[in-house]
């Protein structure tokens, strides 16, 4: 693979296709991984994949060149991500059901499973835990920039990411346990 | 203790004492602190493995998102350069053509085998000629031979014969005090009892311009008449000598306008795969979007079983999404030939057409839409993009460890539902091979189009040739000329248009002027039977006189031409910085200065040459020019050369082809500015 990244950017600029086309097929596959995160199905991401880099390129003229261009365009998903969350209307759910919430899990089951089931469990959270858990514990922002990304207190992101958590070790500990032993039909 | 000294605080004291006091931490002090950097918290273990988490998308999301982006800009500029270009050379060569149409000579009644008389008044006025064999003058001209009377002039000056070839003009006037030779020496002219031939077409005389130039275009087409009847070979150029101008003219223009082709380049982008449309991936197409999905098949997602309409004919129920991230296959979707979805998108992949059921049979390779392996099928192209089989593997794929029929009558466990999508999530990503983009060359992202200026200093030099088909010798008087016009320095200039045709070849238009100059020194050594003094006692120069070499008399000889260069460039050499070029071409120059003095065929007189109708009449002409170029590129877009330059006149600029004929040529040094866009 061979590109040149400020050529890319100029040609992308000047609207010629190709380079378009380039910055799409480089960057497109990670940027999916980012919006499947963040959508509950893949047709959502690839939704939310289409309005990112729509976004990419009409102000593709804006970047500054200061950090990577790929943390760049990885930002505008997640804006988009947070605009879809934020126009879809969801509300953060105050009321979750623990039950079976509370099955023991190993410290390290993370490191057991593979990027993909992660994300399977991911996508299987409530909307709102699922934004909260992408963005402090995946891309690092702070309870205070979530709060001013979402509009939200900055108690309520912590207080969701608590219980985002809580959902991911207690899912991730059946699925290890599922994956572990046989499926047994009730 | 001062009394003014201010009491310390206690812990401004404390600071005091303990402020360099430092303790030297315990060696397992960093070790600790590096593992608890290193240890694996949640966030970490979670950022870790989803760091390189990719998916490829389906190629219709490309789709989307390219018909959301606005037009490509190169074609507007394509359009924007090639047509502004266009344009201007239609401007000009309408302008050009306008020019050339409107300096058709007013009269042209060329009559073959009419006998024509010369005659001039006591004036000196041609009136009109009378010819036989040549156009003869029934003035009176002094020779060495004495007063040549008018009945004499038709034994002497006889065409056949090679003598003087027709209306020779001396330069004398004979009204007025005009000057009868341009230059530094002047005298003033009186009237004579010799009548002399005045110039033609001389607009000074008094009342009777209109006369003279009927007569001179009478004169004009008497000797074309008379050259018919003496030189019947040489009718078509000669009579058509305007004609051929025109020719020539349309010839130069129409070659111009015809060989001036908008190039288009053959490739604007170098890419490693086809033009910038995207390709059909090979994969399992399906809509993207689920607020599109209405599909008449069976949606299941998540935990919830979306009912719909039934599935078409020919696609079995069992044809359908089991899992939740996937959408059925649709009616307009197209199962591409069954490659691995690792292949790029330059491979040529099956097209993107619709699907009739019937179509998805036999576009698919490897694989069937036999409901019996549908579930495989639909299995394996749910969802993710490497889902279908690969012809070389025979079409084996993984099956599904829960099958689609079951799947849709069961209300599905959370856990099943997570192993799908596990399951989903697992199967193999195919590498994200990006193409290789080989950005454009800085030369390539410009256009074809470049303007130029050239301009520079030429030595300015002149071939002489005796008139073709005439016995006399012109020999004397092309000695004697050649010592006397000397080559003098004057400038030309251009302006092109380039049009790249390829990197290395360029063709070029535009418009330019060429100056010539010429020293004209002369003496003259009186008649033997000279003039009359005039009252004053100042020294006349006779027609008689002849003119010897000698600087007491000084002149300077000055054309020029407005041309219409059509050159060639291929570039020899291309370096970063240096481009070693040779340009060559031709180009039709239409005289637009007339401005010399030409020793008389006999060394006799000088002729004063005022305007392009004077004898012996100054036409255009076409020069080829070589020029070739050394350049030096400030930048991609701008670079200066030098230009040597070496430019000769095909054609005679002397109209009357009775009198010796000139062919101008130019070597110079020239710079040239080229600007590309």
């Amino acid at each position: 693979m061979i590109y040149v990244e400020l050529d890319i950017i100029r040609d992308c600029i000047d609207g010629k296709r190709l380079a378009q086309k380039c910055l799409y097929d480089h960057f497109a596959s990670k940027m999916l991984g980012v919006c499947m995160r963040y959508a509950k199905d893949r047709a959502e991401a690839e939704d939310m994949l289409q309005e990112g880099f729509i976004k990419v390129f009409q102000n593709i003229s804006k970047f500054k060149h200061e950090g990577s261009f790929e943390g760049w365009i990885r930002r505008i998903m997640i804006f988009t991500a947070i605009n879809w969350f934020k126009h879809r209307s969801r509300k953060f759910q105050e009321d979750l059901d623990t039950e079976g919430y509370d099955a023991p899990f190993e410290d390290d089951i993370v490191s057991k499973i593979s990027a993909k089931e992660i994300v399977a469990l991911v996508q299987q959270m409530p909307e709102g835990y699922r934004m909260i858990f992408n963005l402090y514990a995946v891309e690092g922002y702070t309870h205070k920039e979530i709060s001013q990304l979402m509009g939200i207190a900055e108690g309520t992101s912590k207080s969701q990411y608590s219980r985002a958590k809580q959902y991911m070790q207690a899912a991730l500990a059946k699925h290890y346990h599922i994956l572990n032993e046989p499926f047994q039909e009730t | 203790m001062s009394l003014f000294r201010r009491h310390k605080k206690f812990e401004d004291q404390l600071r005091e004492q303990l402020g360099d006091s430092e303790y030297k931490p315990s060696e397992s002090l960093w070790d600790r602190i590096d593992s608890g950097i290193a240890e694996d918290g949640f966030e970490t273990g979670v950022q870790r493995s989803l760091e390189n988490f990719e998916q490829v998308p389906y190629p219709e999301t490309w789709e989307k998102i390219a018909a959301e982006l606005p037009e490509e800009r190169v074609g507007n500029r394509f359009l924007r350069y090639y047509g502004v270009g266009f344009l201007a050379l239609l401007v000009f060569l309408g302008t050009y053509a306008g020019y050339r149409l409107s300096q058709q000579p007013v009269a042209n009644d060329e009559k073959p085998n009419t006998t024509i008389t010369f005659n001039s008044n006591a004036d000196g006025q041609i009136v009109s000629g009378e010819t036989s064999a040549s156009v003869s003058s029934d003035a009176t001209i002094n020779t060495s031979e004495g007063p040549v009377t008018s009945n004499n002039n038709t034994g002497n000056n006889t065409g056949a014969t090679g003598q003087v070839p027709g209306n020779l003009v001396q330069s004398h006037e004979s009204t007025g005090n005009r000057f009868a030779l341009t230059g530094k020496e002047t005298h003033p002219v009186v009237a004579s009892d010799i009548p002399v031939v005045r110039q033609a077409n001389t607009p000074a005389s008094q009342g009777s311009v209109a006369t003279d130039r009927v007569a001179n275009a009478q004169a004009k087409a008497t000797v074309s008449v008379a050259h018919t009847n003496t030189q019947p070979g040489k009718v078509t150029r000669q009579a058509s000598k305007a004609s051929q101008t025109v020719e020539t003219d349309g010839h130069v223009v129409s070659r111009a306008a015809g060989n001036t082709a908008i190039a288009t380049p053959s490739t604007r982008h170098r890419q490693g795969s086809a033009r910038p449309r995207p390709q059909a991936d090979t994969r399992v197409i399906r809509r993207g979007s689920a607020a599109t999905a209405a599909a008449p098949q069976r949606i299941i997602r998540g935990n919830q079983e979306v009912a719909s309409a039934t599935a078409p004919p020919a696609i079995s129920d069992a044809a359908q999404e089991t899992s939740g991230s996937a959408q059925p296959a649709r009616e307009n979707h197209t199962i591409i030939a069954s490659q691995p979805v690792q292949q790029p998108a330059q491979n040529s992949i099956a097209t993107t057409g619709s699907v009739t059921p019937e179509n998805h049979t036999a576009n698919t390779q490897g694989e069937t839409s036999n409901p019996a392996t549908s579930g495989t099928e639909q299995g394996n192209a749910s969802g993710s993009s490497a889902t279908f089989s690969d012809p070389a593997t025979g079409g084996a794929t993984p099956q599904p460890s829960v099958q689609a029929v079951a799947i849709e009558n069961k209300p599905l466990a959370e856990q099943v539902i997570l192993q799908e999508n596990v399951r989903v999530l697992t199967e193999a990503a195919p590498d994200s091979t990006v193409k290789a983009y080989q950005p454009l060359s800085e030369d390539e992202k410009l256009s074809p189009v470049s303007i130029s200026i050239v301009t520079g200093a030429n030595m300015c030099y002149t071939t002489y040739a005796a008139p073709e088909n005439y016995a006399s010798s012109f020999e004397k008087n092309i000695a004697l000329r050649k010592k006397l016009e000397r080559p003098d320095v004057d400038w030309s200039g251009l302006f092109l248009l380039d049009i790249r045709l390829t990197e290395r070849w360029m063709l070029s238009s535009g418009v330019g002027m060429v100056n010539f100059s010429q020293k004209f020194d002369y003496n003259t050594t009186p008649a033997v039977n000279p003039g009359k003094h005039n009252e004053a006692g100042a020294i006349v120069t006779n027609p008689g006189d002849s003119v010897i070499s000698g600087s007491t008399y000084t002149n300077r000889i000055k054309y020029s031409w407005t041309e219409i260069p059509l050159l060639i460039n291929y570039t020899i050499v291309k370096k970063h910085r240096f481009n070693v070029d040779l340009q060559t071409g031709i180009s039709y120059a239409f005289i637009n200065t007339v401005d010399a003095g030409i020793v008389a065929y006999d060394n006799k007189g000088v002729l004063s040459v005022k305007n392009t109708e004077a004898f012996p009449q100054i036409s255009s002409t076409i020069f080829v020019s070589v020029l070739p170029q050394i350049s030096y590129k400030f930048n991609e877009q701008l670079s200066l050369g030098i230009i040597p330059s070496f430019k000769y006149s095909l054609t005679s600029i002397i109209g009357d082809e009775r009198w010796v004929q000139q062919h101008p040529y130019f070597i110079g040094a020239n710079i040239c500015l080229r600007k590309r866009f």
